[in-house]
């Protein structure tokens, strides 16, 4: 992803709905990191909440696009939020036990969001796993490790300014190169374009949005279209008598358009402006159009089920690699099948590394004797 | 108006990523810097289930789940680890550890001094109850 | 009586074997540790001397060399490349062989090594053993202090027998290259022996300036011998030289000229001329004995000696010759100049020394002008008796330090005639030769060198009247010589008696062993050069036998000089001498200006030149500035660039260690600071692949 954002044209305008989070987010990190001189704990937090909130702002409305008010945009703004909150609190704790705890509630947030991501087993082996074993042994471990001499390691941190630049400066890097990859790839931002282009009068606006480049290089309109439709899975070809009509035509429609539009931008002449706008228009509501197919999830290929068949129809992954967002609701089975099929061997060696770690675990920490060599 | 999409749970999972980096390298307690690193950890699942859910197989998770298995093998190790360190320096204090460096740098050490200890309150001190306290011995005209 | 040819081998062998016995075994023998060397120096006197009766005999119709090659020895010539030919040459019979022994071999460059011995060096090696074997035996007394032996004795003899060695090598040899190999080995015996007490630092550094400056001389003297060399058809034999170079006058005498002029410089630092004397009267720093031996008797006149054994070419070219005489003329007037307010004994006999070398070159330099066999013999025989005499002076001046307890300074003693009465007598004999009172030996040679400048002045082609300017400089420098010759004997032995406290309880006279010699010099000084030419003039006719001297003459067609004496230049010369030693009486035999410190009462109208001649005319502060400080101004610089060297390297080994210094402090110990540092490292590629790096 990283590469394919290096590869994308920078935004035009300043982001301020991802540096107003990153800056705040510093600054409550900076004031709260725990001081031997003592900490504002009433101005971090304050900050702190502010970050939250920006943030919550950029995954509502800056990450391509308003967010629709269902039910699952509430969950998962709640979850986010709450994670991200008490991941926050959890490294500027200065006693370890509250840390631990403040993970648990990190952990218990981020299965949620696994929750909403279909992944119901997922949820419940993180919060036996984690919030069960891992974190009751490290609590046991801070009960059993109580500090003899008086220090305050837990009072200070090493180099504050150095680790929460650097933290944030690859959170702004990510941060960036996801949103760049999502207006990319976004076909809404997409259609959004082409209806500027659409209503516009002047050739020269026209250029702009496009993106015309220049002769003999296609513009950069084209070439999102191109993976546009890679990422919608359209067939190159359409074939008549295997896909859905209404899927067929709005695949043909589309393909047309795309290539007239393609070679008038070439052509890059202000007199072909009406053809552009003609191009343009269709292109949107095909655009649209099958975006809505996807997401309805009903199936472009027709496919005849056998009375036998186990699951519900898979699409084809050949010709559709974007296939509609459905996880099997047999979540369970589905890993177990994938897992003892495609991942055996991963499965074997993640169980002999289980049984090492474990031997590990017991050699180094057992009892020494006095006077041996550790 | 668009739906929960992969940015969005990537943006998050980069959130945690990052502030468990920044608690790994600053604080300086090992069990912190531990949790810390699991909550990288946490992230990056996070990451792994929306990719699986965006592509709609089951490698994400699958992934996700090979990831819970290292972290607690990871967990283990470290810990056992902790409770060694622990043993040899009765401290859970990072900064102890500075062998490692080059023989003629100095060590490092703390700029700001440890806060001054808040000197006891002097409680008075009640004499065993049923004895006379010693006074002087005042006549009375 | 062995064959000739191995006689001429004793000669430099017999003291060159006392040396290595004295070295080896002086340790078991004492005081007689110089026996070996004393012995090695007689015998080889006696093969001397035979060697010269034996050039006599055979050279009574055509003159004859006596050669010495190698064993096995024939009886054909030899050809320039030192391979035997059957060329007739001419008178020389060569009494040597087939087969001689070559020293270096190197195609055009070959270096025979064979002695030979003409009547000129017949004359030098009788003047060198005879004298060198009587300052060994007083040095025998004089290295004896009191009882016990100087803590060098042995090494003393050695070097002494070393540079009779050297010396007698230096005018036996037949070629140049053998010659310059003895002339180099006196040089070091010089410095070696002036250098003797190295433990005080003015001996050590006399001993060095003493060597840097004649091998400032030296440089020019092998120049000249290559340049002769190579345009000579690569002969080095002296013969072979001398009749291919009398083509070159005519050819190229820029070329002649040039290394005339460059063997000149070589001449020059050894016999301590203008300005290359500087070196001599400091080289008075060695013991006294070695001051007689080398610095006024032998290896000064080596100099000398080379320029009449080349006079077949120096008299071809005039101009040279009268550069010989001016240099000549200058050096004697300015030393006698000097030597005149000086106050150390040894250092007024260094002058002397310098002044009376500048009179036999002012000899030779009028070689071309007239008859080349006057002209050597004058030099020659002004060598053979200042040989005598300036010995007797300076083993008088060693016996009076001996009994001084080492002060030589005369200011602090005066009257010494009551108490060394040997040596007043000796210092007395050789300071009327000197001055060249009448009828003495110094008389007779200064004499023959007076007539011949005036002899060129009135008969010179070129140049006469700087000949005869020149002879007046010399008559000027007879009067000086005089006079401070006999400031030194008033001075000395004259006056109250003082004495200094070093002297001891009663200072007495010198032992038998060292007043013999003292003795027989002195009435060699006296008698020697009467007896050698005017009553029998057989000096002379020895002398005109010499190959170089028949072949100047062949060439020169000059008119022989009749041998009469010229009466009126011998009264005045002895005129002016005798005023020299009356003013030096009148000033000084009453001692009233020998009291301490009496100098500072000198008249203040001589002010300006008394400190000037005080002060040796300041010629080693101009040395010092022209060349020294330049040297040590250049070794400075020469310094500051190997430093500048040495910190270049030594920044490229700093700038890895700095680098380092710089760096290790990034390993501190602390996970947190290298996981930052990897996190660093990360995000600084990854925001720039993102952020920056766009198509």
């Amino acid at each position: 992803m990283i590469l394919y954002a290096a590869s994308l044209e920078p935004a035009e305008r300043t982001n301020w709905e991802l540096f107003v989070p990153l800056l705040l987010g510093i600054m409550s990190i900076l004031y709260l990191l725990p001081r031997p001189s003592g900490r504002s704990l009433r101005l971090g937090s304050l900050l702190g909440v502010l970050a939250v909130g920006a943030f919550g702002y950029l995954l509502v409305a800056g990450m391509g696009g308003l967010l629709e008010p269902n039910p699952e945009t509430v969950l998962f703004t709640a979850f986010s939020l709450l994670a991200i909150t008490f991941a926050a609190m959890m490294i500027t704790q200065i006693n370890p036990a509250h840390s631990a705890i403040c993970f648990a509630v990190v952990v218990l947030s981020v299965c949620g969001l696994f929750l909403l991501n279909a992944a119901p087993f997922l949820m419940a082996a993180t919060v036996i796993i984690y919030g069960g074993a891992i974190i009751v042994t490290f609590l046991f471990v801070i009960m059993l490790s109580q500090q003899y001499s008086q220090s305050d390691a837990n009072n200070r941190s090493r180099e504050p300014f150095g680790s929460a630049a650097v933290g944030f400066i690859l959170l702004g890097t990510l941060l960036v190169g996801v949103q760049r990859v999502h207006t990319h790839t976004s076909i809404d931002t997409l259609v959004a374009d082409l209806n500027a282009i659409a209503a516009s009068e002047d050739y020269a606006e026209v250029a702009k949005i496009a993106g015309v480049r220049g002769k003999d290089v296609d513009s950069r309109l084209v070439v999102r279209l191109r993976d546009a439709s890679k990422h919608l899975g359209l067939p190159a070809t359409p074939d008549k008598t295997r896909l859905v009509p209404a899927y067929f035509e709005e695949v043909t429609t589309f393909q047309e358009r795309e290539l007239s539009l393609k070679t008038d931008l070439l052509d890059n002449k202000p007199t072909l402006l009406k053809e552009i706008r003609d191009d343009a228009r269709e292109l949107a509501s095909t655009l649209a159009t099958l975006k809505a197919m996807k997401q309805s999830g009903e199936p472009a290929v027709r496919v005849t089920l056998s009375e036998h068949s186990v699951a519900k129809p898979v699409p084809d992954r050949d010709r559709s690699p974007y296939p509609p967002r459905q996880l099997p609701a047999a979540n369970v089975s589905a890993l177990g099948r994938s897992l003892f099929t495609d991942h055996l061997l991963a499965v074997e060696l993640a169980g002999t590394l289980l049984l090492v770690a474990t031997i590990g675990a017991i050699l180094i920490a057992g009892r020494r004797e006095r006077g041996t060599v550790s | 108006m668009t739906t929960v999409g992969l940015p969005h749970y990537l943006a998050v999972g980069a959130a945690l990523f990052c502030i468990g980096a920044i608690g790994f390298l600053s604080r300086r307690n090992l069990i912190l810097m531990f949790l810390s690193a699991e909550m990288m950890l946490q992230g990056v699942a996070l990451n792994m289930v929306a990719f699986s859910r965006h592509y709609g197989n089951m490698h994400g998770q699958i992934f996700t789940m090979f990831l819970i298995a290292v972290a607690a093998c990871e967990a283990g190790i470290a810990l056992a680890l902790i409770i060694s360190l622990y043993r040899r320096s009765r401290s859970l204090d990072i900064s102890v550890w500075q062998d490692l460096r080059e023989p003629d740098t100095a060590p490092m050490t703390d700029l700001e001094p440890l806060p001054k200890p808040e000197p006891e309150e002097d409680m008075p001190r009640l004499p065993v109850a049923g004895r006379e306290p010693a006074h002087e011995e005042t006549y009375y005209a | 009586m062995p064959e000739p040819s191995v006689l001429l081998w004793y000669i430099p062998g017999l003291p060159l074997l006392g040396a290595i016995v004295c070295l080896l075994f002086g340790k078991y023998l004492g005081r007689c540790a110089a026996l070996p060397v004393i012995l090695g120096a007689v015998l080889s006197f006696a093969a001397s001397v035979s060697t010269a009766i034996e050039v006599q005999t055979r050279g009574v119709a055509p003159p004859v060399a006596i050669s010495a090659g190698g064993p096995g020895a024939g009886a054909a010539p030899i050809d320039r490349k030192g391979r035997v030919t059957t060329e007739d040459r001419g008178p020389t019979v060569v009494v040597g062989g087939s087969g001689t022994l070559t020293w270096i071999d190197l195609g055009d460059f070959q270096v025979p090594l064979v002695l030979s011995a003409d009547p000129l060096t017949c004359i030098m090696l009788i003047v060198i053993t005879f004298i060198g074997t009587w300052i060994f035996v007083f040095a025998v007394g004089y290295m004896d202090h009191h009882g016990h032996l100087d803590p060098g004795y042995i090494r003393f003899f050695a070097l002494v027998g070393l540079f009779l060695t050297a010396m007698t090598l230096l005018v036996l040899a037949d070629n140049f290259i053998l010659m310059f190999a003895g002339w180099e080995g006196v040089g070091v015996c010089s410095y070696l022996l002036v250098g003797y007490w190295y433990y005080k630092p003015a001996a050590a550094a006399a001993a060095r300036k003493a060597f840097l400056v004649t091998r400032l001389g030296d440089v020019g003297l092998i120049l000249g011998i290559m340049l002769l060399w190579s345009a000579t058809d690569y002969s080095l034999t002296f013969d072979a030289v001398f009749d291919r170079a009398q083509a070159l006058a005519t050819t190229r005498p820029g070329l002649l000229t040039a290394s005339l002029l460059l063997i000149l410089c070589g001449c020059f630092g050894k016999s301590a001329q203008f300005p290359l004397y500087v070196w001599l009267p400091d080289a008075m720093e060695g013991p006294t004995p070695v001051s007689a031996l080398i610095h006024a008797a032998t290896m000064v006149t080596a100099g000398v000696y080379l320029i009449a054994r080349c006079i077949p070419i120096f008299a071809l070219v005039p101009e040279v010759q009268i550069f010989i005489t001016l240099t000549g003329g200058v050096t004697a007037l300015i030393a006698a100049f000097i030597a005149l307010t000086q106050t150390d004994l040894k250092r007024v006999l260094a002058y002397s020394t310098v002044s009376q070398l500048g009179y036999m070159f002012m000899a030779l330099g009028t070689a071309g002008a007239i008859s080349p066999t006057f002209a050597v013999t004058a030099a020659v025989f002004h060598l053979f008796t200042h040989a005598f005499f300036k010995a007797v002076l300076f083993l008088s001046a060693g016996s009076v330090m001996h009994s001084m307890g080492d002060v030589i300074d005369m200011r602090r003693f005066s009257g010494l005639r009551k108490v060394l009465p040997i040596t007043h007598l000796t210092f007395l004999a050789g300071s009327l030769a000197l001055a060249g009172l009448p009828l003495l030996s110094g008389f007779w040679s200064k004499d023959m060198i007076l007539e011949a400048l005036l002899k060129s002045g009135e008969d010179a082609p070129k140049f006469a009247k700087l000949y005869w300017f020149v002879f007046g400089v010399a008559i000027l420098t007879a009067g000086m010589t005089a006079f401070y010759t006999f400031r030194a004997y008033f001075r000395t032995f004259w006056g109250p008696k003082r004495l200094p406290e070093e002297a001891g309880d009663h200072p007495h006279e010198s032992p038998l062993v060292m007043t013999l010699p003292l003795l027989v010099l002195g009435a060699g000084a006296l008698v020697a050069g009467a007896v050698a030419e005017p009553i029998t003039g057989f000096f002379g006719h020895f002398l005109e036998k010499s190959t170089v001297l028949q072949a100047a003459e062949a060439r020169s067609k000059l008119p022989a000089i009749d041998h009469a004496l010229n009466w009126s230049l011998a009264i005045g010369s002895s005129l002016v001498a005798l005023a020299g030693v009356l003013l030096a009486a009148f000033m000084y035999a009453s001692g009233a200006r020998n009291a301490p410190l009496a100098d500072g009462a000198v008249p203040k109208a001589r002010g300006r030149f008394y400190y000037l001649s005080l002060n040796k005319l300041y010629v080693d502060e101009m040395f010092t500035v022209l060349f020294v400080k330049p040297l040590t101004g250049l070794a400075w610089a020469a310094r500051a660039a190997e430093n500048l060297v040495y910190d270049l390297v030594r920044l490229v080994s700093f700038v890895p260690k700095f680098v380092g210094s710089v760096l290790a402090p990034m390993q501190n110990g602390l996970v947190q600071f290298y996981a930052l540092s990897m996190m660093v490292g990360v995000v600084a590629l990854v925001s720039y692949l993102v952020l920056f790096a766009s198509r």
